[in-house]
């Protein structure tokens, strides 16, 4: 049973939005249970402060046991800040995908996030995986 | 995988570039199909093809590989650099199966090659977990992952996936002969050397023909999948072409 944060916004992608303490900026990664499935991450492409996305378009990259996979941004927003750890350390994104392992940061629509699935809703889309 | 419908693609030997663009277009037209693809190709001349992230520039040079009469493209795939040269080269590309688990898919490829392996006569077999080495530290085929297909604890089938929310593609070499300690003399900067790697050739006394084995492919697959009539390389040109320029390009290919 993959760890589902009470207090984040999800997507079906298996993304999460998680509020800063920053108003309307909001930290983005993958869930516990898409780090699961990826295996022993060892790169991960992002984007550069400053770069605009459309929702659900794709904002990276991540490399993981010789798999490549998408990585899309739940909402539209603008990239602010990219966690600097994950260069050297990709595979934070295994052992903490809620915390230390974030990717990005964006400015973002409240409206936008609130719409996301929230926990209870994502704990029903996995259906106990 | 089991609920797919498949076709087989026999693409012959073309240039790496060509190969890429094509493994690339067939991602779009199992999106556009929904159907799966087994495709079986090989390479006009020898060709360094690094992983999708991993760091060719300072490793490699495009002079040094000229001067040697090496091609050199970058997959769309993971992993790490791979001298394709003597082996058989297959592709698998399928629409996402309701959110299907990566390593199912994995698996399931992993199981058709097991099943064309022993139709050739060779006992391979998964490799067992091992961790995992960061892109750029090492040749493909030094190490095997867990999951690949090892003869003996020497990796035979060394594979890469790409996946987006709408499709996969794994592709992967069956190797004839091994060419791989090769990349150590084609590299500027040290690298990892490959421990021997397992060949057709080593299994079976004598390197099988590129037919021989693309039969056993083509019998695997039908042993397990429903199988439509077979593709021609003609048929998929046109989901090739918007790939042709990245994979031709010196931008992408020596972008890192």
């Amino acid at each position: 049973m993959s760890s589902i944060h009470p207090d984040l916004r999800y997507t079906a992608d298996h993304e999460y939005v998680k509020a800063t303490a920053d108003a309307g900026v909001y930290a983005v990664g993958i869930t516990d249970y898409a780090q699961g499935e990826l295996g022993d991450i060892v790169y991960l492409e992002l984007p550069k402060a400053g770069q605009s996305f459309a929702a659900h378009g794709t904002f990276g990259t991540v490399e993981a046991v010789k798999a490549v996979s998408e990585l899309y941004l739940p909402v539209a927003g603008e990239v602010v800040e990219v966690n600097p750890r994950l260069e050297a350390e990709p595979a934070v994104v295994n052992s903490d995908p809620y915390g230390d392992g974030w990717m990005v940061k964006i400015k973002a629509s409240a409206a936008d996030v609130a719409a996301l699935m929230d926990a209870a809703a994502y704990t029903a889309h996995l259906g106990g995986k | 995988m089991n609920t797919l419908r498949w076709r087989l693609l026999d693409s012959g030997a073309d240039g790496g570039a060509e190969q890429m663009a094509v493994d690339a277009g067939l991602l779009d037209r199992a999106r556009a199909t929904g159907e799966a693809v087994l495709r079986v190709y090989a390479w006009a001349r020898p060709t360094l093809s690094f992983g999708r992230h991993e760091t060719a520039r300072g490793r490699f040079s495009p002079a040094h590989l000229a001067a040697a009469g090496v091609d050199a493209v970058r997959r769309p795939t993971g992993g790490r650099v791979l001298l394709h040269d003597h082996e058989v080269t297959y592709s698998v590309t399928a629409p996402a199966l309701n959110d299907e688990p990566l390593r199912e898919s994995y698996r399931a490829i992993n199981q058709l090659l097991l099943d064309a392996l022993r139709r050739l006569g060779v006992a391979a077999e998964e490799a067992a977990p091992a961790p995992t080495p960061r892109p750029g530290s090492a040749a493909c085929f030094a190490e095997p992952n867990a999951g690949e297909l090892v003869v003996g604890g020497r990796k035979l089938v060394g594979s890469a996936q790409v996946r987006d929310r709408d499709a996969l593609l794994q592709h992967g070499s069956i190797l004839l002969a091994d060419d791989q300690p090769r990349i150590t003399h084609l590299a500027d900067a040290p690298i990892t050397p490959a421990v021997p790697a397992a060949t057709l050739a080593d299994a079976l006394g004598a390197a099988p023909s590129y037919e021989r084995v693309r039969d056993a492919l083509a019998a695997a697959l039908a042993a397990r999948y429903e199988v439509l009539p077979a593709l021609d390389t003609a048929d998929v040109l046109a989901f090739a072409a918007p790939h042709r320029t990245r994979y031709s390009s010196d931008e992408w290919t020596w972008r890192r």
